[in-house]
């Protein structure tokens, strides 16, 4: 003769939120976002399992195709569309 | 370096053209062309199943397709399952067995599961694990994926 508690939500059967923007492809992640002029990055992994980094030559990455890229100090270099579309041709 | 051709098909029942390199898959022609971004790439090398679309009604991985491949073909993708109205039974069905999380996969095993119901109305379970096994999931797992295919074709047949 417990009383009988009632949850708005534990027990039910809810369908997630965004569940219909996933079963249609509308659901936007982060590789399908597309702004103007956006910059496109490229990952050079090291060859090296276990290593210091003493230098970072950037200098190939800068000078690809027409639009070269920009070492902003960080070691990533910035490029175009087009040059994205090259290196990654080129892998 | 080649120049650019162009290619049209039927994509989810609307002519589509396009220009892209001879060496560009379907799945970056839908994707980074033509703005049909469900189809996702989750491996690229044909082993995941995301990015499945149906080719003149083949089940392919459109990684491993060249776009030029494309020409004059009927082509499916997620978007174009479900109407502007509703979504398909299949839709509705993954959504109601919570077959999905991140929903990575699903447009895939959307995808795929369409093509398995159109060619077979009433699977057993082994069947569908069967037909899905190039799709892979790593959040949901296959069961409640299983479980929303065979509702699916149960609603299909009207039941």
């Amino acid at each position: 003769m417990a009383s009988e508690t009632k949850y708005r939500v534990i027990g039910t059967r809810p369908v997630r939120p965004d569940g219909v923007d996933k079963v249609t492809g509308r659901a936007i992640y982060g590789a399908d976002v597309v702004l103007p002029r956006m910059a496109h990055g490229k990952i050079l992994r090291s060859p090296h399992a276990h290593a210091r980094i003493l230098r970072l030559d950037t200098s190939r990455a800068e000078q690809t195709a027409r639009s070269p890229g920009r070492d902003d100090g960080a070691g990533f270099c910035r490029m175009s569309m087009r040059s994205w579309r090259l290196a990654r041709a080129a892998t | 370096m080649t120049g650019k051709v162009a290619v049209s098909a039927t994509i989810n029942t609307e002519p589509t053209d396009w220009l892209c390199e001879p060496r560009e898959t379907l799945l970056e022609a839908l994707r980074d062309r033509l703005g049909l971004t469900g189809s996702k790439e989750g491996c690229g090398n044909g082993n995941c199943g995301a990015c499945a679309v149906l080719l003149d009604g083949r089940l392919v991985n459109s990684c491993c397709v060249l776009a030029v491949e494309a020409q004059g073909a009927e082509i499916t993708t997620v978007e174009g399952v479900g109407t502007r109205d509703g979504l398909s039974p299949i839709q509705q069905c993954f959504l109601e067995e919570a077959a999905l999380q991140c929903g990575f996969c699903t447009p895939g095993f959307i995808v795929a599961t369409k093509a398995l119901l159109d060619k077979n109305p009433n699977p057993t379970d082994d069947e569908i694990r069967w037909w899905l096994a190039g799709n892979l999931c790593r959040c949901t797992g296959y069961d409640k994926i299983v479980r929303a295919v065979q509702n699916a074709a149960a609603k299909q047949r009207g039941e």
